[in-house]
């Protein structure tokens, strides 16, 4: 059934202007669709269709004037839809309410779009980020990514302060041990009590102090103490030093040989976890670091390939390299892809010590002056020359059994300096 | 050779932009200009001569409208050459003001062409030789030129925007090829000082970025204005002889020819890249001459940066200074970027037209569901009282989300009000926060507030029909 669109009361304006029309006759229109705008001298308004159906003519084109009354359209109902639908006589009344009605208008002719001035990106405006530049700012300079915040502001807006709880947040987070963060450091008041000077860390102390603290936090340790009886060690050394070649012999090279040896039988100790944790990289090689004391800090100087080398080779070595550590020559790569460390404080005294972990290492060798003792040999007392051991293990890759056994093993080998490769000349 | 951590290639207010920033930063910046005169396209030929002739036509224009409100002045007499002096004083002070800022930021200028030979040195071609700088990073600022269309002859009656603001002479036939936003800015400059204009447009609508909706309000103000105002018509063929240009137009019904005395192309601008060297610095360039930047604004070179319109459209002063800001800090080892969302653009015809963030058009095309809110200015008391309901105030609000993403405002001082949707759009405000925050009235301001509510379904000061308004609080 055909019906036509007519011109509403438009109130107090007699004439308008049709200045655009949307449709064509055979089009479909749905109800509400706009048909025409008319526009008056005081604003545009739309004329829709009063229900769905399809075009058969429209009697207006864009420039007419037209006045209450004036056929618009003539249309015919969808058979399908349901004749006298409710809404449809209200929208007709709808469409004399007076004009200056800015309403939402769909244009169904899709115009030719400008030439692109600059590429589009398919950002949706609305969606991104809830923050003002100032935040957005603020959170570029941080390396936070807005998406990831969480707003508190009204409607989830984002705030200068939900950025600095989200980096909070993080940091907190990333800590490795479980529990609560760390109180912050008691004050440092000690020009307080009396005088102080204040001398600034030498380069090398701050770096690796920083170095310490980490393998400190990131490392279980756990410490095996032993002693070995190196009476006959210390004979056979004082009986070789002075023979060409063991020109500069000293305990650590002894200790290295012995160490060197063990690293092939316990490969875990020259292990190293893989950065994530989840693989224990094994190394082929014997490459030892030893530490070396110097006035600017601690060095540690690496002998390559200690496994293969007798006594003799790595006491001049050692020599070699840390006589070039106390001249401060040593060069990156010769403290670079050790697999074990050994720390000798028989120079200075005292029994027993805990040594760091030299990560990315497993384990450190701590090593104290021998001092002679009574000793039960069998049923016997005799003067005795005893070395104290210091085992600082990784936790995460060597477990207690296996560290005792490295700890006993290694006393064993120094106690029968036979079994060492000495080089040089042989026995005394 | 003189060694600068910073060299900027342009002094535009992209490229004094970025020296000014870097120099604040405490870089040693050293600013290079062809001209003597600082401020670039945009001071000296462009947007700000541009306005102060604007703002004459708008003079004339005013005073003839209100000769049938009761004030009546004599027609004016134009004396161009006072107009022209009046303009270039405004430009001599603002150029010698960016002199004094340069000279007390210790900003070294250098005034000549500048050419890459290397990815670390220019040659500076200057009156008195040349001169190599060795630099450790660039800016690039060269900026753009009008397009030229070759079917036009050369000849001094052939104008594009650089010597129509000479105002050499007021010809009395103006044909104006492009009706974008510069076409129509010097038409309206030309048409109040007594050419009779016609615009001819290639596409079928004038403003090509605005909406339709948009740009029928500026048309129907100035239907009777123009001589003619021809859309979807192109210029086939012009010819120089002694009475004047004559051209062959083809709109979409009809081919004609037509004379006029003066012919102003003003069909667009191209990037200044081709005369840099940019090879020699190894410096990618896209189409049309147009230099592919980052977020960062910097090209395939990473110590070379490239700012405004040399980096493409939209090619607008204001989108310069940001983008050189950005570059200076960027070089100076800040976390900066451009991330700005939106800019805004402003037709300064009359009335003013004004739009910032997407059209409807742009988010039928992406398909983005709005809500709009729109308020006619015949709804306006000031805009009743001035006489000036030509203009209309239309915002357009994320339906999921509910933030503003688009404006649009057509009438008189538009460009000062696009600039308050501007920050909403930037800051996420959502109708109730513009509707919300009180606008003092009357105002053209107020139209802003009053569009929120519409969209909102809570305006007082139009009737919505049964279906627009909101009953809840």
């Amino acid at each position: 059934m055909s019906r036509e669109v007519r011109v509403p009361d438009m109130g107090d304006v007699p004439e308008a202007e049709v200045i655009e029309v949307f449709v064509r006759s055979g089009q479909t229109v749905a109800a509400d669709e706009p048909l025409i705008t008319l526009e008056s001298d005081k604003a545009a308004m739309d004329l829709p269709a009063p229900f769905g159906g399809v075009v058969e003519a429209v009697h207006v084109r864009v420039g007419d004037a037209v006045a209450m009354d004036a056929l618009v359209a003539t249309l015919t109902e969808r058979p399908e839809e349901p004749a006298g639908e409710p809404a449809a006589p209200a929208q007709a009344e709808e469409a004399l309410r007076p004009p200056t009605v800015p309403e939402t208008r769909p244009e169904p002719v899709p115009e030719p779009p400008p030439p692109p001035a600059e590429p589009q990106e398919p950002v949706r405006l609305g969606a991104l980020p809830h923050a003002g530049p100032a935040v957005r700012r603020f959170a570029r300079e941080l390396g936070v990514d807005l998406m990831q915040v969480a707003g508190r502001g009204r409607r989830g807006r984002i705030t200068r302060e939900d950025v600095q709880q989200h980096v909070k947040s993080i940091l907190t987070r990333r800590q490795p041990e479980s529990g609560a963060a760390l109180p912050p450091a008691p004050p440092v008041d000690a020009e307080r009590f009396g005088p102080t000077r204040t001398e600034p860390l030498t380069r090398i102390r701050r770096r690796s102090g920083a170095n310490l603290q980490r393998n400190w936090r990131l490392a279980p340790h756990v410490f095996q103490h032993h002693e070995a009886d190196v009476t006959e060690l210390d004979r056979q050394c004082r009986a070789r030093r002075g023979q060409s070649g063991f020109e500069s012999l000293t305990p650590t090279a002894c200790v290295m040989q012995a160490c060197a040896q063990l690293l092939r039988t316990f490969p875990r100790v020259n292990a190293c976890l893989s950065e994530d944790g989840r693989d224990l990289i094994l190394r082929e090689y014997v490459h030892i670091g030893f530490a070396a004391n110097t006035d600017e800090g601690l060095v540690v100087p690496v002998v390559c390939d200690a496994d293969r080398k007798p006594v003799a080779v790595l006491a001049g070595e050692i020599a070699a390299l840390a006589e070039r550590a106390r001249a401060q020559q040593l060069a990156a790569e010769d403290m670079q892809g050790g697999g074990f460390t050994l720390s000798n404080l028989g120079g200075i005294g005292g029994r027993f010590f805990t040594p760091i972990i030299n990560l990315p290492q497993v384990a450190v060798l701590g090593i104290s002056r021998a001092v002679r003792r009574p000793a039960c040999i069998e049923d016997r007392i005799e003067p005795r020359l005893f070395m104290p051991l210091s085992l600082s293990y990784d936790h995460r890759v060597i477990d207690g059994v296996e560290g005792a056994r490295f700890a006993v093993a290694l006393a064993e080998l120094l106690e029968h300096p036979e079994r060492l490769d000495w080089g040089g000349p042989t026995d005394p | 050779m003189k060694t600068k951590e910073l060299a900027v290639i342009g002094g535009g207010p992209g490229g004094y932009s970025a020296a000014f920033r870097a120099a604040d930063m405490g870089r040693q910046v050293m600013l290079i200009e062809r001209f003597p005169s600082l401020g670039g396209v945009c001071l000296n030929v462009g947007c700000i001569p541009s306005k102060t002739l604007l703002h004459a036509a708008g003079l004339i224009e005013d005073a003839a409208q209100w000769r049938e409100r009761g004030i009546v002045f004599e027609p004016p007499a134009i004396d161009l050459e006072a107009l022209r002096a009046w303009k270039e004083a405004g430009v001599a002070q603002l150029s010698d003001g960016l002199h004094q800022l340069a000279q007390r930021r210790g900003v070294e200028m250098a005034t000549g062409r500048a050419r890459f030979v290397s990815a670390h040195t220019l040659r500076i071609a200057t009156a008195g030789g040349t001169e190599d700088v060795r630099f450790e990073q660039a800016v690039i600022a060269t900026g753009s030129r009008p397009v030229r269309l070759s079917l036009f002859p050369e000849d001094p009656r052939i104008l594009d925007s650089t010597s129509a603001l000479e105002l050499q002479e007021i010809p009395e036939r103006l044909l104006v090829v492009g009706g974008g936003v510069l076409g129509l800015e010097l038409a309206t400059v030309y048409r109040a000082l007594g050419s009779a204009a016609t615009v001819v447009e290639a596409l079928d609508q004038l403003m090509g970025g605005a909406d339709k909706d948009v740009v029928r309000v500026y048309a129907k103000s100035n239907a009777g204005k123009f001589v003619a105002v021809h859309v979807a018509t192109q210029v086939q063929a012009a010819e120089a002889s002694e009475d004047g240009i004559r051209v062959r137009l083809q709109g979409p019904e009809r081919a004609w020819d037509e004379a006029f005395d003066a012919v102003l192309v003003a069909v667009g601008r191209a990037a200044n890249s081709a005369e840099l060297g940019l090879e020699k610095a190894g410096v990618a360039v896209g189409e049309h001459g147009v230099i592919p930047v980052n977020h960062q604004q910097r090209t395939n070179i990473p110590h070379v940066f490239a700012i405004g319109d040399v980096t493409g459209g939209p090619m607008l002063a204001h989108r310069a200074a940001y983008q050189g800001r950005v570059a200076a800090e960027v070089a100076a080892g800040a976390r900066s970027a451009s991330e700005a969302r939106v800019i805004p653009s402003v037709a300064y015809t009359d009335p003013e037209v004004a739009w910032v963030g997407l059209t409807e058009r742009e988010a039928k095309e992406r398909k983005i569901a709005y809500e709009r809110g729109v308020f006619p200015w015949a709804a306006s008391g000031r805009a009743v009282g001035v006489g000036r309901t030509d203009g209309m105030t239309k915002l357009l609000f994320d339906a999921e989300t509910r933030r503003l993403i688009g404006a649009a405002v057509v009438g008189v001082r538009a460009g000062e009000l696009i600039s308050e949707a501007a920050l909403a759009i930037e800051n996420g405000c959502e109708a109730e926060d513009i509707a919300g925050t009180i606008h003092p009235h009357p105002t053209f301001s107020e139209t802003l507030a009053l569009a929120s509510e519409a969209a909102l379904g809570t305006v007082t000061e139009l009737f919505l029909g049964r279906s627009g308004r909101r009953r809840e609080g």
